[in-house]
């Protein structure tokens, strides 16, 4: 080819290019949409499957917005109230071989095809996920449907069902459990099931479907998903014709902003709804009692649970959000004097916007840089940002960063079956040993707070706090030197000598210890597996740090850093180890307390792989899964944290605080802080208002 | 006269001579190619820089502050001052400033050159090992035994190696040791089969082995001394980009976090990307964290490169200027 | 050749079969199995997990479960991706496929273009600055650090002057207002409208060979590809999908800058020892020392016999492709094949990357074995028996 002729191709070329990138300049507009960034893709548009095996967050972003239940959580509190029934389930009763509740929900809230949400839909969704077998579903739906407890529902009038159960359910697995599960519509589920039951493999056939376009009942309907690109919901004007003027309110009480007492909203179809109160102790919510006959001069309906502590209050005739709040606006000022706590906020949910985009970006890293740019508003994100990254964020101009408590734990325990794990001396001189708030703020410059107890302090109304007998006994505080007096001492009750014992020399300097011995036999070596520096860095330098105290005391602890993969396979599947660390990221209603440590789970694959056995505190964690009452369950969960506290088959190491950022030149929240943050309430979609 | 004290020289005293005069001919033609000694220079240069790490942290480097993977700093008053902490820029302290987590850049930066050093070699020395052995045997042998190493060369050959290690990373340990022995096995049974048993095919037929083989000498004697031998300056260019493989690998997976080690140059790159310091101005901010260990993974394998390159000149003659 | 390609087929089932039984005994080589996902969630109860295991056949013995998966392999069946279960792997991988297939036969195309003419050139003027300079460059681009060099281009085109999107493969602005064409319509789309251009350009050029002479030979090209840049041009402009189309390929530049430039320098390198080899054959000489002109020597004696062995690189390095692609598609959020198998990795889905691993595994051999027959028929040189 000649000279010519090739730069005539080079100009031809260089001509498309720049056709290419003038052609496909961003357009704008495209009505009101919220944009949002996600970094790994959802994995299916089927709600059937997100619950089941497709149950990652990143799916919940997307289609958990959609879907009705009976009960729903509040806002801040997370605490059990009336979203889709008209009043409480009736207390559980014995009728016949079966234990029977019956539950009503309110008239005229809609699915987005213009039908109305009925009892039928509530029984066909109950019965037909176990008659498609929830343990086969998995995922999520045992917890929703539970076999050993749940027989079967009877549809007894328009809108009530009656639950069959085989047994007295406790709140977790009946506020927090069946009274919370999705309800699906029976029209467009129904022949799917039919189908799916008919066929050789009702499981894969049921998650095979694609599931859209499914009627939603709330004011999100799905629209599309591009694999490895985007997302997207848009607005349902049959759901939710117009915006509300109607409000929400926030109210701080003396225990912080988390876990105390709110007044808010829940919506159903149409708009209907109801307001509520929650009490984060008995002695507020008696408070609110007492005003009941005040309240209800004003208004038509009004519901109690004193098992929950909830107010509902609720229109008997009409859908008029604004009418209700303005009728009880004034008297919940004097429920917020009366129980002594300020109000924070008045805020009126949306929707505000017509569309919810959500951007896919390859890493975190990349939506991060997105947010900076203003391609989005708002990064869904649901482990938070690391240092380097929030302060690129924080020196952008018009991005807003902000933080809260994570509800998850760190942690790292013990094989209680070999010694000298099994002595209980052993593991409280380590874990007074071990400094967090060094690590926590020097090591790790914040990105994580030192932990001491398996609920972390966001579940506020559930966490424990260490008392100060507590503190002195687990060194909390305590200087360098002191831990190791205190831990030394510890050893020595649990029978342990040395070869050379470490002390604190008088110029204040520690002499680390050699050759820890146990009835006079050297301890042989301990090895200690934490995830490796390219999976965690935080549990990496935790690790080390852990290792580092240990053989300050002598103890010939030796800790490896491993893959993920291994840890979870040597901890659970075979229980071969001696010491490991791992990370849970947990629920709100903290019966994970009896998960983790009651016996019943040492067996092998079971989640008490530490093999933790305690008679006493088998008997707790018993009486707290069946138990119904919330302020009798708290007294449980607090006793039983106090005796891990005690005897520390977990030590807990720290809680990660999550940092989240949004363009407050784009849009607003009508509050960030809320436990796990933003991207744990969906981005707030319904709430969240553009200024743009 | 003369030749008669030729004769009387020890055997192995010819064969040393023969040897220095090859390398000094090979060294020029090495030094010709221009490029093989820039290699030669920098692989030197992180030889040193790498040894002598344990030196400075046994004589002038305090371990509780220095140690690559163990270690933290305070920042100073004045640094606290300027509002600055981890990770902190360069100071006369620290040449390269600090990681996030408060430890020594350029005491991991020395302290990784040894462990990739050890990598690249290991994984190039079982290569060529597997390598010489299997190609020499095929060679000898014909028959099925070629058949079958040749199809698994196919096979390894077209084996995305990347793609392999990171499935095979969910699977086992990746560490240092274990992905230099599964690199260089999976090398082994490579392509460098096939070179070298064309290669050791070109011997196989020269008329000396024939000899060996009239004169009784058994077929491991014939492969070890007389195949293999002629066979291993073409290996020798196989190592070096074995080397450059082994050590690209190695830094690329544990970019995506997926190797089990505590201090690697890719290693040092992921650290800085997931705690967010690896886009938009962050790249030239926080430029310590992220340019020295890319410049040195790069530099490095290019080393390794070059010399190889320089090697090929000798090997194949065909590509001297002469 | 009849002889000769059953051979060859013979011979690629037996590959497959090592290949095969390699992947199967790296699978049983992990702790544990690939239920693991399910341990570490609270609320998944044990049950679920064993039933798993009992549908995958994980309680077999592990011989049939050899043969269980060699019969799967043979019949396409890839497995059941956990990740995004109940989809089939293969489904999966075939959603993926076309946006790796786009991304690297336009990078593929680019930089062995560019490596041919720059090997040519500095083989040709040996010993130049030219040279020295290139043959360093080279190298430390075909070494870099793959990472550092996608995020520099990533910083400086993206970040920097705002001229390229960063990473990604569509703009969702543009794209939410068509909802009814997927992206991978318009993927295949391209790759058609890309196939049938070339076709035609080919075309033109051996029509004009058949009827003309080399100028005029040349002349029709360049008017063919006038023509196709144009209609390309005007489909870009004028139809939706056209549009969408554009919209892929801005995205598509800096991926293929990044894997050109790295990729690009060792068939530059390659090509000069290649050209290095043929300029001392004897027709080479014979064409100098008849007084050809230098550039006819150089291109039409000397480099279009040194192109043999890089056109044999050319297929052994489609492994070598897939491993770059890996890098460049995590890097610039490309979801094709790469990205899935780590994604699948980080999210523990041990099928769906043991099946992108085996697919290809699979689709490079056959590519090796077509690239063969190609080759046999391209170059009259070799002959099989």
């Amino acid at each position: 080819m000649g000279f010519k002729v090739k730069l005539g191709l080079v100009a031809v070329l260089a001509l498309a290019l720049g056709l290419l990138v003038a052609v496909t300049a961003v357009p704008q507009g495209g009505g009101r949409v919220y944009r949002m960034g996600f970094h790994e893709d959802m994995t299916t548009t089927s709600y059937m499957n997100y619950v089941g095996p497709g149950s990652t967050v990143w799916n919940a972003y997307v289609l958990g917005n959609m879907h009705p239940s009976l009960y729903g959580l509040s806002d801040v509190t997370f605490q059990p109230i009336l979203s889709l029934a008209e009043d409480y389930a009736t207390p559980v009763a014995r009728e016949g071989g079966f234990y029977t509740s019956s539950i009503c929900i309110s008239p005229g809230n809609t699915w987005s095809d213009g039908t109305e949400i009925t009892a039928e839909d509530i029984a066909f969704t109950l019965n037909g996920i176990l008659e498609l077998d929830p343990i086969a579903l998995g995922g999520n739906w045992p917890y929703s449907v539970d076999p050993d407890l749940f027989d079967h529902m009877d549809v007894t009038s328009k809108y009530c069902v009656k639950f069959y159960l085989k047994d007295k359910p406790g709140l977790s697995r009946w506020e927090y459990g069946m009274l919370g599960a999705p309800i699906l519509q029976k029209a467009f589920w129904g022949p799917k099931f039919e189908a799916a039951l008919a066929s050789a493999d009702p499981v894969a056939t049921i998650y095979a479907d694609p599931g859209q376009p499914e009627p939603s009942a709330t004011s999100w309907v799905f629209e599309k998903w591009e694999p490895g690109a985007y997302a997207e919901l848009v607005r349902s004007y049959t759901n939710a014709p117009t915006e509300l003027e109607g409000m929400s309110r926030l109210l701080e009480c003396e225990g912080g902003f988390y876990g105390t007492a709110s007044v808010g909203s829940v919506f159903g179809g149409g708009y209907r709804g109801s307001l509520y109160a929650v009490a984060s102790n008995a002695t507020e919510y008696g408070t609110i009692k007492g005003l009941e006959s005040q309240l209800k001069a004003d208004t038509s309906y009004y519901k109690y649970n004193d098992a929950n502590l909830a107010l509902i209050v609720r229109t008997n005739t009409s859908n008029d959000y604004n009418a209700l709040w303005n009728a009880v606006s004034g008297k919940l000022s004097e429920i917020e004097s009366a129980i002594g706590c300020n109000k924070t906020l008045d805020f009126a949910p949306g929707p505000y916007v017509d569309a919810v985009v959500y951007k896919l970006y390859g890493t975190l890293a990349a939506g991060a840089l997105a947010l900076i740019s203003g391609e989005i508003d708002f990064q869904l994100n649901p482990l938070g940002y690391e240092l380097g990254l929030r302060r690129q964020l924080e020196a952008a101009p018009g991005v807003t960063v902000f933080s809260n408590p994570d509800n998850g734990i760190f942690y790292f325990s013990f094989n209680l079956r070999r010694p000298p794990m099994n002595n209980i001396y052993f593991r409280k001189a380590l874990d007074c040993m071990i400094d967090r708030e060094y690590v926590t703020t020097e090591l790790l410059q914040g990105v994580a707070e030192a932990a001491y107890s398996v609920v972390p302090p966001g579940n506020a109304y559930w966490f424990r706090p260490p008392s100060e007998e507590e503190k002195q006994a687990r060194c909390i505080g305590f200087s360098a030197a002191a831990k190791l007096k205190k831990a030394v001492e510890y050893l020595e009750m649990g029978g342990f000598t040395w070869q050379v014992k470490p002390e604190v020399l008088p110029d204040g300097t520690i002499k680390a210890g050699r050759g820890i011995k146990l009835d006079g036999q050297l301890v042989p070596e301990i090895e200690y597996i934490h995830p490796n520096a390219a999976y965690d860095n935080r549990r990496n330098i935790f690790g080390l740090h852990v290792s580092k105290a240990a053989n300050t005391l002598g103890i010939p602890l030796r800790n490896v850093p491993t893959g993920f993969n291994v840890i979870v396979s040597r901890v659970f599947d075979e229980q071969d180890f001696d010491m490991w660390s791992l990370g849970w990221s947990l629920g709100i209603y903290p019966d994970y307390l009896e998960g983790f440590f009651h016996s019943q789970y040492a067996e092998l694959g079971g989640q008490n792989a530490q093999g933790y056995s305690n008679p006493e505190f088998d008997a707790l964690a018993e009486a707290f899964v069946l138990e119904q009452d919330i302020v009798k369950a708290r007294e449980l969960a607090l006793q039983m944290q106090a005796f891990l506290a005690d005897e520390l088959p977990y030590v807990p190491l720290f809680y990660a605080p999550t940092y989240e950022a949004y363009r407050s030149d784009f849009i607003q929240f009508p509050y960030t802080q809320v436990l796990a943050g933003v991207s744990d309430m969906n981005g707030m979609i319904s709430y969240v208002k553009l200024i743009r | 006269m003369e030749a008669a004290q030729v004769r009387y020289q020890p055997l192995w005293r010819v064969r040393l001579g023969l040897m220095r005069k090859s390398l000094a001919t090979n060294w020029e033609l090495f030094r010709d190619s221009k490029i093989g000694p820039i290699g030669l220079a920098i692989i030197l240069f992180f030889g040193i820089f790498g040894a002598l790490h344990p030196l400075l942290m046994s004589t002038v480097w305090d371990a509780a502050i220095y140690d690559p993977v163990t270690g933290y700093d305070f920042p100073t008053d004045a640094q606290l001052k300027q509002g600055l902490t981890h990770p902190l820029p360069p100071s006369t302290k620290h040449l390269l400033g600090t990681d996030p987590w408060g430890r020594d850049i350029l005491s991991q930066l020395m302290y990784s050159t040894r462990a990739e050093f050890f990598l690249g070699v290991f994984a190039a020395f079982v290569t060529v090992f597997i390598g010489t052995l299997i190609g020499a045997i095929s060679a000898y042998y014909g028959g099925f035994t070629d058949t079958f190493f040749m199809r698994l060369a196919d096979v390894v050959m077209l084996f995305p190696l990347l793609a392999f290690l990171i499935v095979l990373s969910a699977m086992i340990n990746l560490n240092l040791y274990t992905l230099a022995i599964v690199i260089g096995v999976i090398g082994g049974f490579g392509g460098i089969t096939v070179v070298l048993k064309s290669q050791a095919l070109t011997i196989k037929v020269k008329p000396y082995i024939e000899a060996a083989k009239v004169s009784g000498g058994s077929h491991l004697h014939i492969i070890t001394t007389h195949i293999i031998p002629n066979v291993l300056p073409l290996s020798f260019l196989y190592m070096m980009f074995n080397v450059t493989g082994a050590i690209f690998t190695e830094a690329v997976l544990s970019f995506f976090g997926l190797m089990n080690i505590q201090m690697s140059w890719g290693l040092m790159v992921e650290m800085a990307n997931i705690s967010g310091y690896l886009v938009g101005d962050a790249v030239t901010k926080y430029w310590w964290l992220f340019w020295p260990a890319s410049l040195s993974i790069s530099l490095l394998c290019t080393a390794f490169y070059l010399v190889g390159r320089g090697i090929d000149e000798i090997v194949n003659p065909r590509l001297r200027k002469r | 050749m009849r002889k000769y390609l059953v051979k060859r087929l013979f011979q690629i089932v037996l590959t497959l079969f090592i290949y095969l039984t390699i992947t199967f005994i790296i699978l049983q080589a992990q702790p544990g199995d690939i239920t693991n996902v399910y341990v570490l969630n609270p609320k998944i109860p044990p049950e679920v997990r064993e039933r798993l295991r009992e549908q995958l056949g994980l309680d077999k013995p592990l011989f049939f479960q050899y043969l269980q998966y060699l019969q799967n392999m043979a019949t396409g069946n890839l497995g059941i991706s956990f990740s995004q279960y109940p989809r089939p792997v293969w489904e999966i991988i075939k959603e993926r496929l076309p946006r790796t297939v786009l991304l690297f036969l336009v990078a593929y195309l680019i930089y062995f273009f560019f490596g041919y003419q720059m090997g040519k050139l500095i083989a040709w003027k040996r010993s130049g600055v030219l040279e020295y300079s290139s043959t360093i460059i080279g190298s430390f681009l075909y070494t870099v650090f793959t990472p550092w060099w996608a995020l520099l281009m990533l910083w400086i085109f993206a970040f920097k002057l705002g001229w390229l999107p960063n990473g990604k493969f569509i703009t969702v602005e543009i794209w939410r207002n068509f909802r009814d064409i997927s992206a991978n319509q318009v993927f295949n789309l391209i790759l058609i409208a890309g196939g049938a251009m070339t076709a035609f350009i080919f075309l033109s050029y051996y029509l004009g060979r058949r009827l003309g002479t080399r100028r005029a030979a040349a002349n029709v090209t360049v008017a063919a590809v006038i023509v196709s840049v144009g209609a390309i041009a005007f489909l870009i402009a004028s139809t939706t999908v056209g549009y969408l189309a554009a919209d892929i390929l801005k995205h598509l530049i800096l991926p293929v800058v990044t894997l050109s430039t790295i990729n690009f320098a060792g068939y530059m390198l390659l090509m000069r020892n290649s050209m290095l080899e043929t300029i001392r054959e004897d027709y080479v000489m014979a064409a100098r020392a008849k007084g050809l002109p230098d550039r006819v020597v150089r291109n039409r004696h000397a480099a279009r016999n040194a192109l043999l062995p890089i056109v044999t690189s050319f297929i052994l390095a489609l492994a070598t492709v897939v491993d770059g692609g890996i890098i460049t598609e995590t890097l610039f959020s490309w979801p094709g094949i790469g990205l899935t198998m780590l994604n699948a990795i980080l999210s523990e889905d041990m099928p769906l990357a043991m099946g992108a691993l085996v697919f290809t595994g699979i689709f490079l051999l056959i590519g090796h074995l077509v690239a063969d027959l190609l080759y046999a028929y391209l170059d009259p040189r070799i002959k099989y028996s």
